[in-house]
C-alpha cells in the first residue's frame, strides 16, 4: 500500500534522475567512441607521415657515391670542383685553399655576385692558388611553380656530369640568362638549348629533361644546410662560411684580395 | 547580473570564432610547409636549436601536427585540451624565437612556411613576431576557459546542442 501512497513529485524525481543517467551514459558512450576513432586517425596520420619520411630520406643519394645517382667527380658536400683547366673533376689542386661557392640560379643576388666575382675565381682557379668548387642548390622552389631551382640545378649537375669541361660556361650562361624569380621560367627544353649553346653535345643536353640528379640536388642542399648555408650566396673557405660584413664580395676584387691573402698565408 | 547573462548567451558564439581562428592560423602556417618541406627542416635547423639527428624529422612532422590540431578545433572535439596543447606549441615556438633573438641569429622565424636564415637586406622583426605569438597565446587561454563553442562535436557528445545552450553549467 505504501507504494501507491508515494506522493507523485518523488516518482517524478526518480524518472528525472533515471533520464540523467541515461544521457549521462548516452553521452560517456558517444565520448569514448569519439576518443576511440580520433585516437585511430591522428595514429593512422601520423605513422602514414613517419614512413613517408622514412622511404624519403632513403631515397636521397649517398653523395659522393660514384654508383649512385650523383655527377661525375662531384664531392661528398655536393660540390663540384673545377679544376685548373676548367674541367668539372679534372686537374683539381690538392693542398689549395679550398673554396666553395653555394649559388641557387633563381636567386638574383647569385646572379649578382657571379657577374662580380666570375672572372676573379677563373684566374685564380687557373693560377692553382684555390680549390674551386660550386654548389648548385635548390632553396627557391617555393617561388617557382616548375621547381625552377632544381631544374637549373639538375641541368647544371648533368652538364657537369657528361660533358664537364663546359660546366662553368654553361653555368655563367644560366646566371647571365636568369629569369625573374617571379615570373615565367626557362622549361628543361630551353634549358637543353642554353647547353647546346655553349657546345654541350646534343645527347648530354637531352638528359637535362629526365631529371637523373634532381634527389642529388635536393641531397647536396640538405647537406650545405647542415654545413652551415644560411642563404645564399655564400662563399665557404676552409670550412667556414665568409661573413659578407667582413669580406664584402659584392664589391669588386674584395674576394680576389681576402683569397690571395688568405691562400699566401696558408 | 545581465552583463553577466549576457555573456553567458554570447560566449559559446564568441569561443566557436576563436576556436575557427585557431583552426584557420593553422591551416594557413601548415600547408605552405607541407608544400616546401625541405623548406620547412630548413627553418627548424635556422633556429640551431635542436640537434642535428632530430631536425629533418621535427621539420616534416611539424605541419602534419599542426593540420591535425587544426582539424581538430574545426570539429570542435576536446576542445579544452586542443586549446593545451596549443598553447604548449606556442610555448615552443616562443622560446625558439626568443632564443633566435637573444642569440642575434638572423633568420626568418618560418611561421607561415618559408623560413630559414635571411637573404642580404633582409631584416629579422622578432618584436612583431613575439606580439603575433602572444596574440596566439591568448587566444587559446580564452578557449581553455571557455571551451564550450556552438556547432560541436563536443556539444553533440555531451548532448547539450539540441537544448540547454544557454545553460553554464554544461561547459
Amino acid at each position: 500500500m505504501a507504494k501507491k501512497t508515494t506522493p507523485a513529485p518523488k516518482n517524478q524525481a526518480a524518472a528525472e534522475a533515471r533520464a540523467r543517467a541515461q544521457a549521462q551514459m548516452r553521452a560517456q558512450e558517444r565520448k569514448t567512441t569519439v576518443m576511440i576513432w580520433l585516437g585511430v586517425a591522428v595514429a593512422v596520420v601520423l605513422f602514414a607521415t613517419l614512413v613517408a619520411f622514412i622511404i624519403n630520406q632513403s631515397q636521397a643519394p649517398e653523395l659522393g657515391d660514384a654508383d649512385g645517382a650523383v655527377p661525375a667527380g662531384s664531392t661528398e658536400s655536393g660540390g663540384l670542383p673545377v679544376g685548373t683547366s676548367g674541367v668539372v673533376g679534372v686537374d683539381v689542386p690538392e693542398d689549395a685553399l679550398e673554396v666553395s661557392i653555394y649559388a641557387d640560379y633563381l636567386c638574383p643576388a647569385c646572379a649578382q655576385f657571379e657577374m662580380v666575382v666570375a672572372d676573379d675565381l677563373d684566374e685564380l682557379r687557373e693560377a692553382g692558388t684555390i680549390q674551386l668548387s660550386y654548389h648548385p642548390v635548390s632553396i627557391l622552389d617555393r617561388a617557382s611553380p616548375t621547381q625552377y631551382s632544381t631544374r637549373s640545378a639538375n641541368a647544371a649537375a648533368t652538364v657537369a656530369d657528361g660533358s664537364p669541361e663546359h660546366f662553368v660556361e654553361y653555368s655563367n650562361l644560366l646566371f647571365a640568362n636568369q629569369p625573374a624569380e617571379q615570373g615565367d621560367h626557362w622549361s628543361d627544353a630551353e634549358l637543353a638549348q642554353f647547353a647546346i649553346e655553349v657546345g654541350v653535345p646534343a645527347d648530354v643536353a637531352d638528359a637535362i629533361e629526365d631529371g637523373l640528379f634532381r634527389r642529388w640536388v635536393v641531397g647536396a642542399t640538405e647537406q650545405a644546410s647542415v654545413d652551415g648555408l644560411q642563404g645564399t650566396p655564400s662563399v665557404m673557405v676552409d670550412g667556414e662560411m665568409l661573413n659578407p660584413d667582413q669580406v664584402p664580395y659584392f664589391q669588386a676584387g674584395a674576394l680576389k684580395a681576402y683569397l690571395e691573402e688568405r691562400a699566401a698565408t696558408q | 547580473m545581465s552583463e553577466l547573462s549576457r555573456f553567458a548567451r554570447l560566449q559559446p558564439w564568441l569561443s566557436l570564432v576563436v576556436r575557427l581562428s585557431m583552426a584557420g592560423i593553422l591551416v594557413a602556417s601548415s600547408v605552405p610547409k607541407l608544400m616546401d618541406l625541405p623548406q620547412s627542416v630548413v627553418a627548424v635547423r635556422a633556429y640551431r636549436l635542436l640537434p642535428e639527428a632530430i631536425v629533418p624529422l621535427v621539420g616534416h612532422l611539424l605541419p602534419v601536427v599542426e593540420l591535425i590540431l587544426a582539424a581538430v578545433l574545426l570539429a570542435g572535439v576536446f576542445t579544452r585540451a586542443a586549446g593545451v596543447v596549443w598553447l604548449l606549441m606556442m610555448a615552443g615556438f616562443l622560446t625558439g624565437v626568443i632564443w633566435a633573438w637573444s642569440q642575434g641569429l638572423q633568420i626568418d622565424c618560418g611561421c607561415f612556411g618559408g623560413g630559414g636564415d635571411l637573404a642580404e637586406g633582409e631584416t629579422t622583426n622578432y618584436s612583431t613576431y613575439v606580439a603575433e605569438r602572444l596574440g596566439f597565446v591568448a587566444l587559446g587561454a580564452y578557449l581553455v576557459a571557455f571551451p564550450r563553442t556552438r556547432f560541436s562535436l563536443d556539444a553533440w557528445m555531451a548532448g547539450t546542442d539540441r537544448n540547454e545552450v544557454n545553460s553554464t553549467e554544461s561547459a
